[in-house]
């Protein structure tokens, strides 16, 4: 592909990030995380303390591209129902009529996704793994930009329900938002005086350009000792001490299409090494399940994951 | 904290240098030098580290055993010496580890077994400073003279500081510091030295008195009040070349000239000789013909001592000694001697190298002046010749007086001699050659008191003669006729009495012999052994320990990687932009594998001075990256504007460290 | 009378000897070596050269104290970035991030952690007793040498070396790792840093101190052991919420009832609804939580702390791969009151209870096990029980028997000294066999370890 194209990319990425840093400050890195799940068709976990802004950003976004925007506030009661949908029967015609739950949109709010039973969260996962959702036989397809941004609690509260380690895998990254600077804080609060900037926040991309930016992500080139240099990152994940089980080949592609959204964000049309590192902790380092042992040794998956980038050498 | 290389390998040649024992001192220093070249080490467990700790526990206390048999009273400078040796297995094993480095937990592990103490951490310690220290020590024991010793001993402890220098402070700054060091070190042990030296030369001195065979001050029995006390142990045993039986030899110590207090005191200092080809060959005169030869065994207890010999000693050979000094009294000391002490003697008879007369041989004390003249009135000495004075006085003593070993003191006299000469007319030797020697002195013939032993009992056991401690003697030495001779004056009935105790000692003489005996194979034969053989049997059992272990399969040699960790791959294109990498990592800025390029400069740019410099390397890194990740790379014309652009930044990249 | 003297004279060699490590560097501990041994050895001068090494050792030891008395002038803050939990026998690793504020680079400097106080009081000394303290000798029970040893270990949970900074540029902030291996569980009070700036020749040590208050926890040792086979009565029964989990659709639904005002319209029953044109509400199952307890004897009488230790390395070692989806946890031990945790199923996390057992502490007043009563009282909630025990006594046996009879699996551990003496003290009833294991302290991972 030719450069113009990338810088097209380049460019329609700068326009969300500007966008949406209207409404959140003090977030570049987060949200250029999130803008390359998006770009790369992947899901995003988002764990934080409550009021961050977490529902704030995935608004935002939504907002940004003019999309459908739903929001699920999971609560221990949930049913799978109340996420997928509900046949519920007409009198008047005499049919089960399907009413589409909130998952069919193009980007969804999970909020507070471990505080639902397990049977709950695993039907918005299988979704959300299908593209496809199935109920009383039937099979309904979600909409072709479906993009999940799913926010939990730490997990020390209680009440909670951790997320096994198989649905955690699903999640493309998972990010931490945490709390703005002084200065952020200052201007958020100067900023919300009157109103929040949100509601006054307009479209600044089409659904249209967001699908040509994920064909463009697919295309942007990868060098082979690159390829090589993801596999043994993931690869060592397996093998290191402390971890029970690393991460799976899922892990391998989650980077690579990532580190490819972060190359055409940068205008260039090949990943290199910067973008593997930039993003491997944030794509691995959740799908990693640590000894017992370990986790009470202060080691997290993160400093793993940094230990194993810091033991492999770089191809430059 | 590590020894650096060639270290350990140069403080243990020093060591085998100075202690000689060089040959040794080369194959432990080849050793543990090829520890480093060596492509595996091995694995040790803390019980294989104790296990060598014990083999080195087993040298110490085999060298403590030899020490202390051999030589006891130098036994703690014999164990520094080999010090060294003793802890050779265990730097060795520790050079030769994996780690480099002892767990301290292996100088426990036989104490705590039982409790299984798992609250001591193992710590990974190093001995191989703590083994140099050893080996300066044991260097030290050599006491060999001159600078040498410090200078080196001073380039030793430098090199080490060296390494644990701290980093703060600036070359010249630390330089400056040991310079300080080293001036006050030589100071100071000048200082040490020359204060040690004082002192003991004032503790001699004060002590002199109690020495008996002091060479400066003979503390004579004249004065006490009693009976003599003379003891039967066996000090000397000789044999003469010429021995004729039954008859008596004449053995001297020391020579005296001034009479004080019941004193005698010498004022002739002593002369270093100087050893011959031989170390244990000294010439004290020069060589006559005829001359004859006896050859002695001493016991000493002390380390110096002044030789027992006959009258004209020429030479004195066979002896070990690190040092010999003489006086004009022909009194021989010798310095750093074994406890039984053998020598040689050739010697020509007679007194001709004794000093000639000074004043000082001629003057009588005033307190005597009494006695002595009405002596020599009574036998009207001053009118008569020299050679018939000394027949007189003779004669005047063995008529006149007896020998007894009563001490009767001074009685209602002046001094004890007073009474000697005018109330009691007995006494033993010492009063006969005082008496002797200044009646000799006022009539005007110019005496010295003598002092030494009579070897007449000849013993069955060993062929030859002993001397005991009671056949101690004095008498005078008259010059006369341009020489000096000895004038013994005492009754010879002396000799009898000695003969009549003879044979109550003859258990305590036997014994005596035994221990003779032993003492000479342990001095002679002994020793030579141990020195040629005795080494040569440890090596092996260290050896064969060795072999042991590792058969047994505990140690594990693990195949050192050829590699280092920090390795960086090799990369397949062959972009000029990686030169730019080396010329950086030149200047002092290493890249680590895991670095890319990017968050590398990001690390070290604040020591770029230059903005413009940063943004060009920026913008060549891009092409750098296009042209090796992209799948289109660069074009030829693009290719050679980046060959260039690299070539031009190459000269001016010069990164200063702030 | 005497035994303050010691007391005296070991605090008294404490202090020494940590004044020792902060200002003397390991070079200059060689020096000092040097300079005794060649002072002892050459004394007599004339015999050795050994006065020269003296000399020479005294100067450099002038010199260095000499310069260390120029001032040591430094600001910085410094903050320690621990991790949440560490665990006894496991290496931790944590950072130090230290800010110089001063206008100049510092270099060289060393970094020692210090930590609070960690000297028994006298009474302490007096009565607890090192474990195998009886295998020493006379000399050293008399003594209490390694009593007091013991007792400070403990108290300082972990040994940190020293660390040698890199250089502090002015102004700017460094992170240096650290890493040490706790000894003991508990809580570890950071109390502060000392900098120590060697002299020019590396001998003496200048120090300045910067108070730095920190908690941290350190969990009991873990072990790999095997999860006991605990079979519970509820085994036939559909599971609720524990099948769901791993299946997917459950058999949760239990009936359907008439509609009531009120009920959620989302439980309607939309096909009974179609048949028959009413309301029709399904009706669920109660979920009924599977209920575990692990019991912990805390009632040592035998004075020895090491199998108190055991016991709590144990039952740590069981609750960390508990899976708390499936079922509710009850951890029962007696310290003044009895003490009961549950957690499990959303109420909780396991992590707390290792918080708990890293600080619990063997019950003082009472001496005999006496949880029977408590435990009669929610035997009907227990589905399964781990006990361990740190004896076998009456109390322990009425516990035995009540599980026995109201038929709960039951598995219990009793640590004991001697295996043999213990084994021959139980084991009069066959049948307990079965369900009970003596465990010597030393002997865990081979008796109860994962095969």
């Amino acid at each position: 592909m030719d450069e113009l194209n990338y810088q097209w990319g380049h460019g329609i990425f700068k326009r969300l990030a500007a966008n949406m840093e209207i409404v959140i400050k003090g977030q570049k890195e987060c949200i250029r995380y999130i803008l390359a799940g998006l770009a790369s068709s992947g899901h995003i976990l988002l764990e934080d303390n409550p009021g961050t802004g977490k529902t704030t950003l995935a608004k935002a976004l939504a907002k940004s591209i003019d999309v459908d925007f739903k929001r699920i506030q999971f609560t221990p009661d949930l049913l799978p129902s109340d996420i997928l949908g509900v046949s519920i029967f007409d009198p008047s015609q005499k049919l089960f009529k399907f009413h589409n739950g909130p998952v069919f949109t193009n980007i969804l709010l999970a909020d507070e996704i471990n505080r639902a039973s397990p049977r709950t969260q695993s039907a918005l996962l299988e979704s959300m793994a299908e593209g496809q959702v199935s109920i009383d036989g039937t099979i309904l397809n979600l909409e072709k930009m479906f993009f999940v941004i799913a926010t939990q609690n730490p997990v020390e509260s209680s009440g909670t329900y951790p997320l096994p380690e198989a649905q955690m895998d699903r999640f493309a990254m998972q990010l931490k938002l945490g709390y703005v600077a002084r200065e952020q804080e200052v201007a958020i609060l100067s900023e919300q005086q009157e109103k929040h900037p949100i509601h006054t926040l307009s479209p600044c991309v089409t659904l249209k350009e967001i699908l040509d930016l994920r064909f463009m992500v697919n295309q942007v080139f990868i060098a082979k000792e690159l390829k090589l240099y993801m596999v043994d990152i993931v690869n060592k994940t397996r093998e290191q001490i402390g971890i029970s089980l690393g991460a799976s080949p899922r892990a391998t592609i989650a980077l690579m299409k990532t580190a490819q959204a972060l190359a055409v964000f940068d205008n260039q049309s090949f990943i290199t090494s910067d973008h593997i590192q930039e993003i491997a902790v944030s794509v691995i380092a959740h799908r990693l399940v640590l000894d017992p042992q370990s986790s009470f040794s202060g080691v997290t998956p993160k400093s793993v994951v940094e230990d194993i980038l810091r033991s492999i050498p770089v191809p430059v | 904290m590590k020894a650096p290389r060639l270290f350990l390998g140069a403080i243990v040649l020093f060591w085998g240098w100075q202690v000689q024992t060089i040959w040794i001192a080369i194959a432990l220093a080849l050793i543990l030098e090829s520890s480093h070249m060596v492509k595996s080490k091995f694995v040790f467990k803390p019980s294989d580290f104790n296990k060598f700790f014990d083999v080195c526990m087993v040298f110490f206390a085999g060298i403590i055993v030899i020490s202390l048999t051999l030589e006891p009273e130098k036994a703690i400078l014999i164990i520094l010496k080999w010090l060294p040796l003793v802890f050779f297995p265990l730097i060795t094993a520790q050079e030769f580890s994996v780690n480099g480095t002892i767990d301290s937990r292996a100088f426990f592990i036989v104490q705590r077994k039982r409790l299984k103490a798992d609250i001591y951490d193992s710590k990974e310690i190093d001995i191989s400073f703590l083994y140099s220290l050893f080996c300066i020590l044991s260097s030290a024991t050599a006491n060999s003279k001159g600078p040498l010793f410090f200078v080196i001993v001073v380039l030793f402890f430098v090199w080490g500081l060296w390494q644990v220098r701290s980093r703060r402070v600036s070359f010249f700054l630390w330089m400056f510091c040991i310079f300080i060091t080293i001036l006050l070190g030589y100071v100071g042990h000048n200082a040490i030295r020359l204060t040690r030296i004082k002192i003991n030369q004032w503790m001699m001195e004060y002590y002199a008195g109690y020495y008996a065979d002091n060479p400066f001050k003979n503390f004579t029995a004249l004065g006490e009040i009693g009976r003599l006390k003379l003891s039967d142990k066996i000090i000397l045993r000789v044999w003469f070349q010429d021995y004729i039986e039954d008859k008596t030899y004449r053995l001297h110590t020391s020579s005296y000239t001034g009479f004080s207090k019941s004193n005698w005191f010498s004022g002739y200092g002593f002369k270093s000789v100087e050893n011959g080809h031989d170390k244990t060959f000294w010439q004290i005169n020069p060589l006559v013909n005829p001359r004859k030869k006896m050859t002695a065994y001493f016991r000493s207890s002390r380390e110096n001592a002044v030789l027992t010999l006959p009258s004209g000693v020429l030479t004195i050979s066979e002896i070990k000694a690190l040092a010999l000094k003489k006086n004009a009294m022909q009194s021989v000391r010798v310095e750093k001697i074994p406890s039984l002490i053998k020598y040689v003697v050739s010697y020509t008879g007679n007194l001709s190298y004794d000093a000639p007369p000074s004043d000082m041989d001629l003057q009588v004390p005033g307190n005597e002046l009494p006695g002595i003249e009405k002596i020599i009135e009574e036998l009207s000495l001053d009118k008569i010749s020299d050679q018939e004075i000394l027949n007189t006085i003779r004669n005047y003593f063995l008529t006149e007086y007896t020998y007894s070993l009563d001490l009767k003191g001074k009685q209602d006299q002046a001094t004890p001699l007073q009474n000697f000469l005018n109330s009691t007319k007995s006494g033993h030797c010492e009063f006969f050659a005082t008496a002797t020697t200044l009646l000799l002195r006022k009539a005007k013939i110019p005496a010295r008191y003598a002092t030494g032993y009579m070897a007449h009992e000849y013993s069955l056991l060993g062929n030859h003669l002993i001397v005991r401690q009671r056949d101690a003697h004095a008498w005078s030495k008259a010059f006369i006729n341009g020489q000096w001779i000895n004038f013994d004056t005492t009754p010879p009935q002396f000799l009898e009495m000695d003969n009549q105790k003879v044979e109550t000692s003859i258990i305590s003489d036997f014994f005596s012999f035994l221990g003779f005996k032993l003492s000479q194979l342990r001095h002679e034969t002994g020793a030579k052994l141990m020195n040629q053989y005795g080494l040569w049997l440890i090596l092996p059992l260290g050896l064969t320990l060795f072999l042991r272990l590792r058969r047994s399969n505990r140690i594990k040699r693990i195949k050192l990687s050829g590699k280092s960790i920090d390795d960086t791959k090799q990369n397949p294109n062959d972009s000029p932009f990686y030169l730019i990498e080396t010329k950086i990592v030149q200047q002092g800025f290493p890249r680590h594998s895991y670095e890319t390029y990017s968050s590398w400069f990001a690390r070290i740019m604040h020591h770029f001075d230059n903005e413009n410099l940063n943004n060009e390397l920026q913008i060549l890194l891009q092409v750098h990256n296009r042209y090796c990740f992209s799948s289109s790379g660069l074009k030829k014309v693009e290719k050679i504007k980046f060959n260039s652009d690299i070539k031009n930044i190459l000269e001016r990249l010069i990164i200063a460290r702030i | 009378m005497l035994y303050r003297f010691f007391y005296k004279s070991y605090s008294l060699f404490y202090v020494l000897r940590h004044w020792r490590k902060r200002h003397f560097t390991p070079a200059g501990g060689m020096i000092i070596t040097a300079v005794i041994l060649s002072g002892i050895l050459g004394f007599n001068i004339l015999k050795t050269n050994l006065y020269q090494v003296l000399a020479f050792g005294l100067s450099i030891m002038l010199v260095s104290f000499v310069y260390s008395l120029f001032r040591f002038r430094l600001k910085v803050t410094i903050n320690r970035i621990l991790p949440e939990y560490a665990t006894v026998g496991n290496k931790s690793v944590y950072e130090i991030e230290i800010k110089n504020l001063s206008s100049n680079t510092q270099k060289g400097l060393i970094l020692y952690e210090e930590i609070q106080d960690p000297r028994p009081p006298l009474k302490f000394l007096l009565s607890k007793k090192e474990p195998f303290e009886h295998l020493r000798n006379a000399w050293d029970r008399k003594t209490l040498y390694f009593r007091w040893l013991w007792l400070t270990e403990k108290n300082r949970k972990a040994r940190f070396s020293p660390i040698k900074l890199p250089a502090l540029p002015a102004g700017e902030t460094i992170r240096v790792a650290a890493k040490f291996v706790p000894r003991f569980r508990g809580y570890i009070n950071f109390s502060g840093f000392t900098f120590a700036r060697p002299d020019a020749l590396g001998i003496f040590n200048r120090v300045h101190q910067v108070k730095k208050k920190q908690k941290m926890l350190f969990l009991p040792k873990q072990y790999k052991l095997k999860t006991p086979q605990l079979v519970s009565t509820r085994q036939y029964h559909p599971g609720g919420i524990c099948l769901a989990s791993s299946i997917g659709n459950s058999d949760e639904f239990m009936s359907l009832r008439n509609y009531r005002p009120g009920d959620p319209l989302r439980n309607v029953h939309w096909r009974s609804f179609a048949k028959t044109q009413e309301l029709v509400i399904k009706e669920f199952e109660d979920e009924y939580f599977v209920r575990h307890i692990i019991i912990l004897d805390t009632f040592l009488n035998s004075g020895n702390e090491k199998l108190f230790e055991s016991a709590v390395s144990i039952a740590s070692s069981y609750i960390t791969p508990l899976k708390t989806h499936e079922a509710i946890f009850d951890l029962m031990f007696a310290g003044n009151n009895v003490n009961s945790f549950f957690w499990g199923r959303g109420l909780g996390h396991s992590k707390k209870m290792l918080e708990i057992l890293a600080c619990v502490e063997p019950c003082e007043n009472k001496k005999v096990f006496d949880l029977g009563p408590t435990l009669e009282a929610d035997l009907k909630k227990i589905s399964s029980a781990i006990c361990i025990f740190l004896g076998w006594d009456e109390g322990h046996k009425k516990v035995y028997q009540l599980f026995k009879k109201a038929l709960v699996p039951i598995s219990i551990i009793v640590l004991a000294e001697n295996k043999l003496l213990m084994e021959e003290k139980i084991f009069q009833d066959k049948a307990a066999m079965a369900h009970i294991k003596v465990v010597q302290s030393d002997q865990i991972l081979e008796m109860l370890g994962k095969g």
